[in-house]
């Protein structure tokens, strides 16, 4: 994909990345514009004051002085107050942006539709996306309309060029082509070096990667004598990067050795002429010096923007992955064309639906029928892949059925809005996660206008009310990073609160007391009875112990119901349930 | 002082690079007046040609020729100096600080969130390596620059050299108090930056739940306070930057005009000729130039010291202790507890008076509440820990007296979380033994039953995802192909789904016959035929017996079975 990007892609992307800026486009353009002509400004800058000071020692008097340093000090009290203020508003529209950016993910996230993040990011959507915003940024940030401004060093070239010539077409031309003939050498010695520099990153991720491996494996490498080999492994890798730069550095100096030649010699070639023709009256002394000090900077940038160019590269690819991000489908929100009776008879009914994930070539679901009554606890068991918790994602709507109905408490699911939907079920997975936040902010999710009565009932109902309060800040209490302030239990039992302050009619539990050692499984499983009372339920369980008072237990493997029945009627059948329970 | 100390730090560990880093500095110095030279070479060209002398003319630029050539070859030397000390300091900095990681004792690992201190250690470690490249090549051959050129410039002219040099302590002064409030903003930004990130990365893997709780919006509007206040504090501080910035402008050029006014005056009256002012307008502005860029740079002082003094706390690491010697058995008596008392802290006593043997051939058990201090008990064993009373022997010597890689020798573990190193699974079995041959590493995959998977693609690439079973099935073949005399088992099907744990506790009965094994568990199922059975609670060993003589105790160990048959029945 990096490769084969088209030139007029590129561009497309770097648009509308700055289209990103919309709301900000005067700060933004007019700081890009003026911007872009600061490194052309300054140089010329530094080139006009050698010029014409030696214009005055030349020929001039006192008087002349006094109009020069008047001529000099405008230029620079107009470059002093022009660009910092460019380059001000650059940046700070660069953060105005970013932060804005960053909102129009979050808020597509939201929005995109699950199956997709699931297809394509497979549990990794974090940092895929930060990395590709990181990139991506960087078009509206200092690398590309800041100090390091292609665009920048574009203009400064063109109008070097231009400018030299004006002064001097014959002096103008020669220099022009020594400048060329500067980048063929650059252009032929740089490439091998672009190699070593990628391969020195590579190692480096390498290198990193072990200091992960030597820290998370740190008791096995010890019992298992491995230190040695982990040591040996990364002083290898420390070895090759040292190795690779080295040889990187003896190449580059070697290439800055050729490059100094030629433009010493380049130099010492435009002077001798310059100062020729300046004997014979074309052009004055000053001058040649204006002009030698200009074409020196030339292929210097000439240089960079060869960097940057290749730098750019990496920040649309970026760009464009987030684009590909922001142009993903959108769960569409329908209108509610029915209302729900929470008092029919059959809650939830699979009808005939299939369904099979994107870029999997079987169907997991083929004609699917299933019914669960009002109020009934069902459970289920089965290997792992078997359609277990996609049962569940169908219901919520996270994923969508190819074919069949779901009929939810009388009507089909089509029929409610995706809120509506959602507002059915209470979901409580392995792992249940809580935000940063204390624990009251994280059992508020549930309902966010709950009266103090409901927070305290809620959290009585999930047996945390002894745990909170055994803490001293009790329902303040951060919950830190992931909830990783709590232990396991207390984690999930404020889940289970949030549940209740929710009270939804359904309850889908996927492996909730899985990662639970037996003591807190115990009591977590109380919290989970509770909740369930009059409730529709669907659990899935690893520990067939905590599914066996279930009103009806399902079997499910590849997709197909293979057992139905009570904990005690399986058992009798002595098929896959009666397998699972004896291993 | 900050400063000095840091340096001195990081020089102790490249003690041997001076006497080459003494002689690099001397090559700079001597570069960089041969650059001098040549600047001054042209000003002497310069005036050759104003004064239409040819003959003095051709002698210079074959003097500014030859110079030149002598820089070139200079400037290659030197170049491939720096960067070879640099490189070699960084190659150190790494070494060693892996070093210290990879020694650190457990205590430490235990102590600390392994999360951070990877994240810290790789960036850190990349950020210093970038910073000690850009002193060596930048910043250290920036001062000499500086110096160098201010010399010439006073030779040519004192009175002009007085007057234009007199901005630099202006600047430096000027840098010293801004840089510190910039960097403070400068940190501010980054803070809030990391809180809002986090939140991100927080709501994201959260994003199913959320959405089933419609949590959306109030969500939203926390990470939106938080983007709010990173920009906030980004903005305020490139304000600030940027106030600063034509103040910075300003003391560069001022320099420039007022030679431009008093070296035209000088030339004028005859005090200097053309020439020299050209050369000395050239190496001022480079000079001033680099002090400039130099001055900017200051404030990455601050943030450099810092980002080492992180590092160097990982230097400081308490490293594990091994002063024991000895390296063979004695006794044929795999391990014995005497009185042991042990707690991770001062204030909380994990284990006392745990006394136990384990005979040779016998398959122990240990049970007991989560808290209770089983894994404790493998870890004072495998040397992690230090015991606070009592005695542990192994093989007939004191633990302390074992050197700990041999004591290690001769035992095997297979823990909660299955740990599977980069590489295929075939090599991660071979891990166990390095001395062992193909055949007995395949032997001991097909003896686990992972034969009929692809074992020589690494684990992770081209599809082969190994389910949590399968890596722990892996583990388990390489504590079998290590073949030690002790077996430490801690809960290895804990984390496994009911058909995993199956295979797992199989391959694990079969390899346990006739060996010496401990096995922490805590589904008491698993455990009923071990040999004799250890129940602890709060930190004692409470009941001791084998499965049946247990059950008739009607304790502990009974009430347990019985609750957690209970709720299995």
């Amino acid at each position: 994909m990096k490769k084969n990007m088209t030139y007029k892609e590129a561009v497309f992307v770097i648009f509308r990345m700055w289209h990103l800026v919309h709301k900000y486009r005067l700060r933004f353009y007019i700081g890009f514009l003026i911007g872009s002509t600061s490194i052309f400004f300054f140089r010329f800058l530094d080139s006009f004051l050698i010029q014409e000071f030696m214009e005055v020692c030349v020929g001039g008097n006192q008087e002349m002085v006094m109009q020069s340093l008047f001529v000099v000090s405008a230029i620079v009290l107009f470059g002093i107050i022009v660009y910092p203020f460019s380059f001000g508003m650059v940046y700070t529209t660069y953060s105005l942006i970013s932060g804005e950016a960053k909102k129009k993910i979050f808020d597509k996230v939201f929005r995109i539709k699950q199956s997709y993040i699931e297809t394509n990011y497979s549990g990794e959507l974090v940092t895929r996306v930060t990395a590709d915003f990181n990139d991506a940024i960087q078009l509206v940030a200092y690398p590309v309309v800041g100090q390091g401004n292609p665009f920048a060093l574009v203009f400064a070239i063109v109008m070097i060029a231009v400018t030299i010539l004006y002064k001097s077409p014959i002096l103008g031309a020669i220099s022009l082509a020594l400048t060329g003939l500067n980048l063929l050498i650059v252009g032929y010695m740089i490439v091998p070096l672009r190699e070593k520099e990628k391969k020195t990153k590579e190692i480096t991720g390498k290198a990193a990667q072990n200091i992960v491996d030597s820290l998370s494996g740190a008791m096995v490498s010890r019992i298992f004598g491995l230190k040695s080999m982990l040591v040996e492994r990364y002083e290898k890798d420390t070895d090759e990067i040292y190795q690779n730069n080295l040889s990187l550095i003896r190449q580059k100096s070697f290439l800055n050795l050729m490059v100094d030649t030629q433009s010493f010699v380049s130099f010492i070639f435009v002077c001798v002429i310059g100062l020729f023709l300046s004997t014979k009256g074309y052009i004055s002394v000053p001058s040649v010096i204006f002009i030698t000090t200009l074409q020196m900077s030339l292929s210097n940038y000439v240089r960079q923007l060869s960097d940057n160019v290749s730098e750019m590269q990496k920040y649309i690819v970026g760009a464009k992955r987030l684009f590909q991000f922001f142009d993903a489908p959108d769960e569409i929100e329908r209108a509610e064309q029915a209302q729900p009776d929470y008092n029919v008879g059959k809650a939830i009914e699979f009808e005939k639906i299939s369904f099979r994930y994107p870029k999997t070539e079987h169907s997991l679901f083929e004609n699917f029928s299933l019914t669960i009554r009002n109020s009934e606890c069902i459970g289920v068991v089965g290997g792992s892949g078997g359609g277990k918790s996609t049962l569940m994602k169908l219901l919520m709507e996270f994923n969508e059925i190819d074919a069949g109905q779901i009929r939810l408490f009388g009507n089909d699911m089509q029929k409610y809005s995706r809120s509506q939907i959602r507002s059915f079920f209470s979901y409580v997975p392995q792992d249940c996660y809580l935000f940063d936040g204390t624990i009251r902010e994280n059992i508020l999710i549930g309902k966010t206008d709950a009266t103090e009565e409901e927070i305290r009932a809620a959290v009585e109902n999930a047996y945390l009310s002894d745990f909170i309060d055994s803490i001293p800040e009790g329902l303040e209490t951060r919950v830190g990073e992931r909830g990783n302030l709590l232990s396991g239990g207390q984690k999930q039992r404020v889940a289970i609160a949030r549940a209740f302050l929710k009270n939804a009619p359904v309850l889908l539990l996927d492996e909730a007391t899985s990662a639970l050692d037996s003591q807190s499984e115990e009591i977590v499983q109380k919290a989970v009875e509770r909740l369930m009372a009059n409730r529709t339920s669907i659990v899935i369980a690893h520990r067939l112990s905590t599914i066996q008072n279930m009103d009806r237990i399902l079997v499910i493997e590849e997709g197909q119901i293979v057992e139905v029945g009570t904990h005690k009627e399986l058992l009798k059948k002595q098929g896959r349930y009666y397998q699972l329970y004896s291993m | 002082m900050r400063f000095f100390n840091t340096l001195k730090r990081f020089m102790s560990i490249n003690k041997d690079y001076l006497p080459f880093f003494y002689v690099t500095l001397i090559f700079m110095i001597a570069n960089q007046g041969l650059v001098a030279l040549t600047n001054y070479m042209v000003g002497s060209l310069t005036d050759a040609i104003t004064e239409q002398n040819i003959m003095l003319f051709g002698k210079y630029i074959l003097i500014l020729a030859a110079v030149q050539l002598l820089h070139m070859v200079a400037e290659y030397l030197v170049n491939y100096r720096v960067n070879y000390l640099s490189e070699s300091f960084i190659k150190r900095l790494r070494n060693h600080t892996y070093h210290k990681i990879i020694n650190a004792s457990m205590k430490w690992l235990d102590e600390n969130k392994l999360g951070d201190i990877i994240s810290r250690i790789n960036g850190d470690l990349n950020t210093l390596v970038s910073q000690i490249n850009a002193f060596m090549t930048w910043q250290l051959a920036g001062v000499i620059t500086f110096a160098v050129y201010m010399m010439v410039c006073f030779v040519i002219n004192v009175k002009l050299s007085l007057i234009s040099f007199c901005v630099v302590p202006v600047l430096a002064i000027f840098q010293f108090m801004t840089g510190k409030p910039i960097a403070k903003l400068g940190e501010k930004r980054s803070v809030a930056e990391g809180q809002a990130n986090s939140v991100f990365v927080d709501l994201i893997s959260g994003l199913g739940i959320i959405k089933t709780f419609k949590a959306e919006k109030s969500l939203a509007e926390k990470y939106e306070i938080e983007v709010d206040k990173s920009v906030d504090a980004n903005v305020k501080s490139f304000a600030l930057e940027f106030i600063m910035n034509p103040l910075q402008i300003l003391m560069g050029y001022l320099p420039q005009i007022i030679i431009l006014v008093m070296g035209s005056r000088f030339v004028l009256n005859k005090e200097m000729t053309l020439g020299m002012l050209f050369s000395f307008i050239l190496l001022s502005s480079n000079a001033l130039e680099t002090v400039y860029s130099l001055s900017w740079q200051v404030r990455n002082v601050y943030n450099t010291i810092g980002i080492a003094e992180r590092i160097f706390e990982i230097w400081d690491v308490e490293e594990e202790k091994n002063d024991g010697t000895i390296c063979e058995k004695t006794s044929e008596e795999p391990v014995r507890f005497e009185q042991i008392d042990f707690g991770y802290n001062a204030e909380n006593r994990v284990l006392s008076d745990i006394s136990f043997t384990v005979n040779k051939r016998e398959n122990i058990a240990i049970v007991g509440a989560s808290g209770a201090g089983k894994t404790t008990i493998m870890k004072l064993l495998a040397g992690f820990y230090e015991k606070d009373g009592g005695n542990i022997s192994v093989f007939g010597n004191l633990l302390e007296k074992w050197d700990k890689e041999a004591l290690r020798e001769r035992m095997s573990y297979v823990g909660q979380e299955p740990f599977l190193f980069p590489g295929s699974i075939f090599s991660n079995v071979a891990l166990g033994n390095e001395k062992a041959d193909e055949k007995q590493i395949m032997d001991c995959i097909k003896a686990i039953g992972l034969n009929n998977l692809d074992i020589h693609t690494p684990v992770g690439e081209r599809g082969v995802l190994l389910s949590g079973g399968q890596k722990q099935r892996v583990s388990i073949a390489r504590a079998l192909l290590k073949n030690a005399d002790i077996l430490l088992l801690d809960e290895p099907t804990s984390a496994l789904d009911t058909e995993s744990e199956y295979y797992v506790k199989q391959a694990v009965e079969k390899y346990t016959v006739g060996k010496t094994s401990i096995t922490i568990a805590h589904r008491l199922s698993t455990v009923c035929n071990a040999d004799r059975i250890l129940c602890m609670k709060d930190g004692q060993i409470v009941e001791c017996g084998m499965h049946e003589e247990l059950m008739k105790k009607n304790g502990v160990y009974k009430d347990l079975y019985e609750k957690q048959e209970r709720e299995s029945a």
